[in-house]
């Protein structure tokens, strides 16, 4: 039976070399070029804006938290699900239960709707909602983590951006 | 080649350890909150520890495994209360410290 | 058809649960803005599966889960009238007015459909999804004001806490489970046998440790809802924060909630005529470390009380210590003292329902809940206060009032049980009592106003705590029709 850990132990080593093999070739072979771009978060080939360390948006968890309950109350629905053919046919493991299970099932469903509809209702899920509480205001904003920038800021940001690639596109001219 | 009922039951012993002492030792109430989910899932594991030892083949036991996935509902609902609570209160205070809980008391 | 004679049984549970999803439609359609309908929505609620309760009578086991009886009939119906008081509380709070309030209905509904649901079954698994619907629901309702420090704090305590305690009561129920292959009580009590469950009494000769610690890891959970020591440390922080309605209802339904499960679980594990014969020595056991529990849980409470400034503060170690004398009922161990618990429930119901009104109704007064500005209230509102003494003294056990007759129950239950050091103890706590309630008497009616304003009448409210100090010492002077109620209900250990 050891045998069966030494299959993992085989599996965990071929892992390892394989990343760090190709860490390895990537690293002798590529050019090494120290310049400001290679030294960048690469996002699609978009240029970053800001810190990837920011606070989200509060909104988000609310919406977080709203999914994360209706998600887990989806496991109920998968040993149902399975047996329902069984049940409404009267056979297997559910046999006798039958139209009762569906019109339950469904009824569960439903009540989750209503508690989807009132969260909707309430505008929990509307992004755009204006937010009714206290401004926010971090203890030491220069301390914490950089502040997210409005629309304006970046639009002033990309502008500004494009004005530099446009510079250096000019100056790489040049030297050529 | 299974692994043994007791391997279960000792891994599930000790992730409740370790949520206990999370719980304990732990100041930040999210991490709080994270050990108190070990803990449901320790016990999850010992649910299922515990339907594998009694299940025959003619007589499956699965009063177990029901009551796992009714743990991890309570788990997800818990933390989903949790979690909200955490952030109404970071609105007010800047803080999720445990330690700075002391708007009550005499 | 045998569906719909379970869905027969569980009717009050059903029609609670739809009278919760009316309550928040109804807070939907109204938009919020009129609260007090989805009160009177709440009320007819009530009113509608009280009335389910009391068309039941044969005792039925529906889906092999909920056992309908009269145990559990007597603490769905004490929930019920607890509700009932809760919302009225709420909807004479002026300060609850300013808050879009539907979810509050809706939230103590959910809550009462968890506690009718835990209250009457012996499956585990039952059990533990009706505590923790009454948890969730308690956590929400504690943290209700979002805007408030002291509440969001007192919500996230109380959720803290709760984690812990449903963590390590799920985990003695798994290895509850592991040990016995079941899930349902009546079936662990069983000797078990041949293609049945191993049963927990062939289990405690072959390890009695680990049935000890699963046993124990179960009642931490049981401890946390009644706030026993050492599971209380919530008690006073939440009972403070929260909102003084949400206290009232977490004082009295959940608390009786509580003791109603931990008297079953016990019961029908280790007293039941049909297993006590097998477990007696284990059962005992379980007693003695309840009647230890009960010692130390009245000291402490009563104990820590004694230097309180906040009226709900002091309240809540009350309601510890209170805990405490009815752990004494229950350690006995016996049909006796499980009688003499639900009757001192009862006599807790009127007296800490009074209690906590009236804390309302000074808050509504004073803005705040300190017992220095209580004085010269005697003299402002003198039926209030008066009515505030009795509950006092039923409070601390006096004669002529139900905590007197209830404590004098849960004391003959102890000494006949051969615990004379518990009622010992006991008695002395009561003593210690008296300091901290007669202080509040004193500011109310032995010291001087520091103002002359005199605080707005609300009739209904008045009328209401009026009547629950009658009844406070009606019923301990004529005590037969609580107590038939209570023998008829004590059908859980036949």
């Amino acid at each position: 039976m050891h045998f069966d850990y030494f299959n993992v132990l085989v599996f965990a080593a071929v892992g390892f070399v394989f990343v760090i093999a190709n860490m390895l070739i990537g690293a002798i072979i590529r050019p090494a070029r120290k310049q400001q771009e290679g030294l960048e978060v690469y996002e699609c080939g978009e240029p970053t804006i800001g810190d990837a360390w920011i606070n989200f948006d509060v909104r988000y968890y609310t919406v977080a938290l709203v999914y994360l309950v209706f998600a887990v109350e989806i496991a109920f629905l998968f040993p149902w699900a399975l047996v329902m053919q069984g049940a409404l046919k009267g056979e297997g493991h559910a046999a006798g239960v039958g139209y009762f299970a569906l019109v339950e099932g469904f009824l569960f469903i439903a009540i989750l709707f209503l508690g989807l509809a009132y969260v909707w209702a309430k505008g929990d899920l509307s992004w755009t909602a204006e937010y009714q509480g206290e401004d926010y205001h971090p203890q030491n904003p220069s301390e914490g983590r950089a502040a997210v920038p409005s629309l304006a800021e970046l639009q002033a940001a990309e502008s500004e951006s494009t004005e530099e690639h446009a510079a250096e596109s000019e100056s790489d001219e040049e030297a050529a | 080649m299974t692994v043994p009922n007791e391997h279960l039951l000792f891994l599930a012993a000790i992730l409740f350890a370790i949520g206990v002492c999370g719980f304990f030792v732990r100041r930040n109430s999210i991490m709080v909150l994270l050990s108190v989910e070990l803990m449901l899932n320790a016990a999850n594991l010992t649910f299922l520890a515990g339907s594998r030892m009694h299940s025959t083949a003619a007589r499956p036991e699965l009063s177990g495994p029901i009551f796992a996935i009714f743990v991890i509902l309570v788990a997800a609902v818990e933390a989903g209360v949790g979690l909200a609570l955490v952030i109404a209160l970071f609105r007010r205070k800047q803080t999720v410290s445990l330690d700075q809980l002391n708007e009550l008391g005499d | 058809m045998e569906y719909w004679d379970g869905m027969k049984a569980i009717a009050p549970e059903l029609w609670l649960t739809g009278f919760a999803l009316l309550a928040l439609l109804v807070d939907l359609l109204t938009k919020g803005r009129n609260s007090r309908t989805v009160g009177y929505v709440t009320l007819a609620g009530l009113g509608v599966t009280a009335l389910a309760l009391m068309g039941q009578s044969e005792r039925v086991t529906a889906f092999g889960m909920v056992e309908v009886d009269a145990f559990g009939r007597f603490f769905k119906l004490f929930t019920l009238a607890a509700l009932a008081v809760v919302c009225v509380f709420v909807m004479s709070d002026r300060r609850e007015r300013q808050h879009g309030i539907g979810e509050y209905y809706f939230l103590l509904l959910g809550a009462a459909v968890g506690i009718f649901f835990m209250v009457s079954t012996n499956n585990l698994l039952l059990l533990v999804l009706g505590l923790e619907l009454l948890s969730l629901a308690s956590y929400s309702l504690a943290g209700f004001h979002k805007g408030n420090k002291a509440s969001a704090e007192a919500a996230l305590k109380y959720v803290i806490f709760g984690g812990l305690s449903a963590g390590v009561m799920i985990f003695g129920i798994s290895l509850l489970y592991g040990l016995t292959g079941t899930i349902d009580l009546a079936e662990m009590a069983t000797l078990g046998g041949e293609g049945l469950p191993r049963g927990l009494v062939s289990q405690l000769a072959a390890s009695p440790i680990p049935v000890g610690i699963a046993v124990t890891m179960v009642l931490a959970g049981f401890a946390y809802k009644i706030s026993a020591v050492p599971f209380h440390f919530w008690t006073p922080d939440v009972y403070q924060g929260a909102p003084t309605p949400v206290t009232t209802f977490l004082a009295v339904a959940s608390k009786a909630a509580g003791f109603g499960a931990l008297l079953r679980f016990l019961g029908v594990m280790f007293v039941r005529g049909d297993v006590q014969g097998l477990v007696a020595d284990y059962g005992g056991q379980v007693g003695l470390l309840i009647a230890v529990l009960a010692a130390i849980t009245m000291t402490v409470g009563n104990v820590s009380a004694l230097g309180q400034s906040s009226l709900k503060r002091l309240l809540a170690f009350s309601s510890v210590a209170h805990a405490g004398y009815l752990l004494m009922g229950v350690a006995t161990m016996n049909n006796e003292g499980f009688s003499a618990a639900l009757y001192y429930m009862a006599a807790y119901y009127f007296m800490n329902l009074g209690a906590f009104g009236v804390v309302l109704y000074f808050e509504g007064v004073n803005g705040n809940d300190h017992i220095d500005s209580l004085k010269g209230l005697g003299r402002k509102a003198p039926l209030v206060s008066i009515v505030m003494v009795a509950f006092l003294v039923s409070l601390t056990g006096l004669p002529p009032t139900m905590g007197y007759y209830g404590k004098f129950l849960l004391f003959t239950a102890a000494i006949d049980n051969g615990m004379t050091w518990l009622a010992v103890i006991a008695g002395l706590n009561s003593a210690i009592s008296l300091f901290y309630y007669f202080r509040i008497a004193k500011a109310l009616f032995l010291e001087e106003p520091s103002d002359e304003s005199v605080p707005r009448t609300q009739p209904i409210f008045t009328g209401m705590l009026t009547a629950f100090g009658v009844c406070t010492v009606l019923f301990g002077l004529y005590v037969s029709p609580i107590m038939q109620w209570v023998v008829s209900s004590m059908d859980l250990l036949g």
